[in-house]
């Protein structure tokens, strides 16, 4: 069975309350889920809290993940939830207004069945972090505020006196500039 | 998620944010717009899987740090035992009391706080283990004759009431004493802000070494006026000082007020009131060195102002 499948599979069995399950599912995701939360609200005692609200989410709302399986990938809905989550908490915190997307967010992305699933993201890893490191600092800084700080383009122009259209053509240089360092790799990843 | 029809965007427009909706970096507003147009563009669907799955990998990237001690047994204890009805608020409240493990003292004391944490959130089972075990005990004490079957399980009872009480009571007292931990702290950062105060006010208080005038001032009173007075600036380590003092002043009325002046152009500094007595009156003030053109007593109204509102009395020119 291919990781993915399993992921799954665990998901419809804490549908149906299967705490065995859901423990497997924590084993998995832990460190990297709490790396992940850790690296948006850097703070250990709130990093925690979420990973515990995300758990609470799964093991309710399980069945959700399921009427969605054809277009999603369980670490993707694991991950997006724990930024949803992660930015809530920050803009609670900094007294934003709530802007996190939903919890549909995840939807719509059909990610191939692969096999070795956990060695392809450790490989992946390495590459993301190169092609990150290739950003410009500007890109670099805009992508920060936007995917770990939760921000809105309208408030990183407010906040540090950037002209909006330059906000806008940051953060899309900055993905264009990543998708073309990952291109290779990437699609290589998702074809197989 | 509000929908807002007839966004004043036209179609181009839309699919320039496709990046940004793919990062996050739209409002709900925005966010509603682009998804409108989402449904009616083909090409901005293609594009935002691809967005997607490039987003996606973000996380893979971070560094690995690790989880706290005992992290999973506390999550795990708390979605398991919590029931799905239990308010936000109370779980969020549970789970901070529960989750501050990363300081050594806190350490210690985490198997504690788990049971403790358990106990509240296992309470249902605890009753009905206690219920369980006491039917038993019932079972055979009933054999015994008398009313103890009932006694035991009243008994029983209450120890769950006890056990959830204690609970609750543990969690409160780790929420109390994560407060406390934080009061500590601001104390402490107040304590600080005490000792760099006083420290600046020695400093202060220093008598001045050093002092040199660099100026003195024969103040000159208006028309009809009789007043004598003498400005000097005066230049120490610790800043620039105007001492005013005047003589033969006219008396003053109510709550009237003299009030001294530095001025540069028509812009006047306050440098401070004073009532004389006898006639007489005295004043100092620091400032920044900066070049004024004049000195100026006025009489006011009373001694609160923050520009002039009554009459001169008396005035120097400065030099630059």
């Amino acid at each position: 069975m291919s990781e993915t499948a399993w992921e799954e599979q665990l998901l419809q069995r804490i549908a149906a309350k299967d705490s065995d399950a859901l423990e497997q599912l924590y084993d998995r995701y832990e460190r990297p889920v709490y790396a992940f939360v850790y690296r948006i609200v850097g703070d250990v005692m709130a990093s925690e809290e979420i990973v515990q609200e995300l758990f609470f989410k799964v093991w309710n709302h399980a069945e959700s993940f399921d009427l969605n399986r054809r277009t999603g990938k369980v670490s993707t809905w694991m991950f997006t939830l724990a930024r949803n989550l992660s930015i809530d908490w920050i803009r609670k915190r900094d007294r934003r207004p709530a802007a996190s997307g939903s919890e549909e967010d995840w939807q719509g992305v059909k990610d191939p069945e692969t096999t070795e699933q956990a060695a392809m993201d450790r490989l992946m890893a390495e590459h993301v972090k190169e092609a990150l490191a290739e950003l410009n600092e500007e890109q670099k800084r805009v992508l920060e505020w936007v995917y770990y700080g939760g921000y809105t383009q309208q408030e990183i122009s407010e906040l540090h006196h950037i002209p909006l259209g330059t906000v806008k053509s940051r953060v899309r240089l900055a993905l264009r500039q990543l998708r073309k360092s990952l291109g290779e790799v990437w699609r290589e990843g998702v074809r197989s | 998620m509000t929908s807002q029809p007839n966004q004043p965007h036209g179609k181009n427009a839309e699919c320039d944010n496709v990046e940004l909706y793919a990062a996050g970096a739209l409002d709900a507003a925005e966010r509603a717009a682009f998804e409108e147009h989402l449904e009616q563009c083909a090409e901005c669907g293609a594009e935002l899987q691809e967005l997607r799955k490039l987003m996606n990998l973000l996380p893979l990237a971070v560094d690995p740090v690790d989880p706290p001690e005992g992290m999973k047994k506390r999550v795990l204890g708390a979605v398991l035992g919590r029931s799905d009805a239990q308010e936000p608020g109370l779980r969020r409240e549970a789970a901070a009391a529960r989750a501050k493990v990363d300081l050594p003292e806190a350490a210690a004391s985490g198997s504690r706080r788990t049971e403790a944490g358990s106990a509240t959130k296992r309470s249902a089972d605890a009753g009905s283990t206690a219920w369980t075990s006491s039917d038993g005990s019932g079972r055979r004490t009933a054999a015994a004759g008398g009313r103890r079957p009932r006694l035991v399980a009243l008994l029983a009872g209450a120890a769950a009431v006890m056990l959830l009480v204690c609970g609750t009571l543990a969690q409160r007292m780790d929420s109390l004493g994560k407060r406390n931990e934080l009061l500590s702290g601001e104390l402490e950062a107040a304590r600080q802000n005490l000792v760099q105060a006083q420290s600046e006010l020695q400093e202060v208080m220093k008598p001045s070494a050093d002092a040199a005038v660099s100026q003195i001032i024969s103040l000159k009173p208006v028309k009809n006026m009789v007043a004598k007075g003498q400005a000097y600036i005066v230049v120490d380590a610790k800043g620039t000082h105007l001492i005013v003092q005047a003589s033969k002043l006219p008396a003053l009325k109510d709550s009237q007020a003299f009030q001294v002046w530095l001025i540069k152009g028509d812009k006047p500094v306050n440098a401070g009131t004073f009532k004389p007595v006898n006639g007489s009156g005295a004043i100092t003030f620091t400032f920044k060195p900066d070049s004024f053109d004049q000195v100026a007593i006025t009489l006011e109204p009373d001694a609160f102002g923050t520009a002039p509102r009554g009459t001169m009395v008396m005035a120097g020119g400065l030099k630059a």
